[in-house]
């Protein structure tokens, strides 16, 4: 009598069932895909490798003439810190020590950066804000994932905050070497942001 | 005998249910771990940041005794005798009087310390000469430092004139536009002692015959430094029978190592 009945009942389940699971199972890879990128922000040993940096840049360096004055970010809310960014060490283009840290930890990209691009860059920008927020990141934030990192950010205890990118692989034997995103295969890049 | 229908419906709600579960469990578990190295992360972060000397100080100091004075946008121990003791270049407990320092007041996290015994000076340098003089890497007061905690900073001649020598913010502007030598050791400003000041005009910096850097604006082509005559702001062009007390800036994120700041606990640095 009522067959047909059970068979079109079982066959709405079956759907009604089917589209939740396509629902859940795209939300849950959506929620892995968000934790695989997460797994590369602020990782502890690359904190603590960031922290090695800034310390020496702080006891080394003229960081704090550079954040002190007042055209360095005039018109940008970031500038790229590098062994060769001029002005960062008295006297001399380059340190040595410097450097070598910066190789030896595959360090691929370090910003210095004002709180400002973490509270204004955000939500409804317009006008003033809004043109040297996208000249930030136009001219000092290029990189997809470093971009997105920083845009994660919402701790602003301090005034500046160094963010570093170390992008790293693994030879054929196993060790891990610096590599470049994008170019190398299997280079991953990992993110830290430590206030100065 | 009609309730095949029923099983097979049951089996897919089970099914359906188990795989719910799992998925559940996964991102508890996920969301668990996040926590869990969200808080590890800040924890090593606090760490790097927390042992920090100024962040420290700004934390513990009473909000009477370290006030913002915002005409020289600073921090600035006021009072006749505010907890601002450090230990400079010893770990020794008590700290050794010739280590003994105070604390004058925090900008950028920059702590600015003064030495508290005096050390002697025969000659009336000029300027430039007092610098190289605190300064000389063989000879000079710099010379017994421990150097690596010290930050170099502008040193400013003053030239400031008698007329604005009571106003704080006069003083102040003055001395930051006044020619500027970089090193390490310098002296006490006026706006440092005039900074000192709190509402009832009680003074820590109050020592009569101490010499400050600032220099009084004159046309005769010499130095006459400003110096506190009983409480009062003078000028002499002879410096050697006044009090010399250097001063100099600690580096930014110098370590804190504990003390309370009182006299016989005083703040003690790191590295």
């Amino acid at each position: 009598m009522n067959r047909g009945f059970v068979f079109i009942e079982t066959i709405v389940t079956v759907v009604i069932l089917c589209a939740s699971l396509i629902y859940l199972y795209s939300s849950y890879s959506s929620i892995i895909n968000n934790e695989e990128t997460r797994i590369y922000y602020d990782d502890p040993a690359y904190v603590y490798k960031a922290s090695y940096l800034r310390d020496y840049l702080i006891n080394n360096s003229n960081i704090e003439t550079i954040k002190n004055d007042s055209q360095t970010f005039a018109d940008y809310f970031a500038h790229n810190i590098g062994p060769i960014y001029e002005g960062l060490f008295l006297g001399t283009t380059s340190d040595p020590d410097f450097y070598r840290m910066w190789n030896n930890f595959h360090v691929r990209n370090m910003v210095l950066i004002p709180s400002d691009l973490i509270t204004e860059c955000d939500g409804n920008l317009s006008g003033e804000i809004e043109g040297k927020c996208e000249e930030t990141y136009e001219n000092y934030i290029t990189s997809y994932h470093l971009r997105n990192y920083i845009r994660s950010l919402n701790d602003t205890g301090h005034d500046y905050y160094l963010v570093v990118e170390f992008s790293e692989t693994l030879d054929d034997n196993g060790n891990i070497i610096g590599c470049n995103m994008g170019a190398d295969i299997r280079c991953h890049s990992y993110y830290v942001s430590l206030g100065i | 005998m009609n309730n095949k229908g029923f099983l097979s419906t049951s089996m897919v709600y089970s099914f359906f249910l188990v795989f719910l579960l799992m998925i559940l469990f996964i991102v508890a578990n996920m969301i668990n771990n996040r926590i869990l190295v969200s808080r590890l992360v800040s924890d090593i972060k606090e760490d790097i940041y927390g042992n920090d000397l100024a962040d420290f100080i700004m934390d513990a100091a009473s909000d009477t005794e370290l006030i913002y004075n915002a005409e020289i946008n600073s921090y600035r121990f006021v009072g006749a005798n505010p907890n601002n003791y450090v230990c400079f270049g010893s770990t020794t407990t008590p700290c050794p009087s010739d280590n003994l320092y105070r604390i004058i007041g925090i900008t950028n996290n920059q702590v600015k310390i003064i030495k508290v015994n005096s050390i002697t000076v025969t000659t009336n340098y000029a300027f430039l000469e007092l610098l190289n003089y605190l300064n000389d890497t063989d000879t000079g007061f710099y010379a017994t430092l421990n150097s690596s905690n010290i930050n170099r900073t502008n040193w400013y001649s003053g030239n400031v004139s008698e007329d604005i020598i009571q106003n704080l913010a006069d003083v102040y502007s003055a001395e930051i536009s006044s020619d500027a030598v970089v090193d390490w050791v310098g002296l006490p400003y006026v706006s440092d002692f005039l900074g000192a000041n709190d509402e009832a005009n009680n003074n820590w910096l109050n020592v009569s015959n101490t010499l400050f850097l600032t220099q009084h604006l004159n046309d005769l082509g010499t130095s006459e430094y400003y110096y506190l005559n009983n409480g009062v702001i003078n000028y002499t062009s002879d410096i050697t029978t006044l009090i010399i007390r250097p001063v100099f800036n600690l580096k930014n994120y110098t370590a804190f190592n504990g003390g309370d700041g009182s006299q016989n606990n005083p703040f003690m640095i790191g590295g």
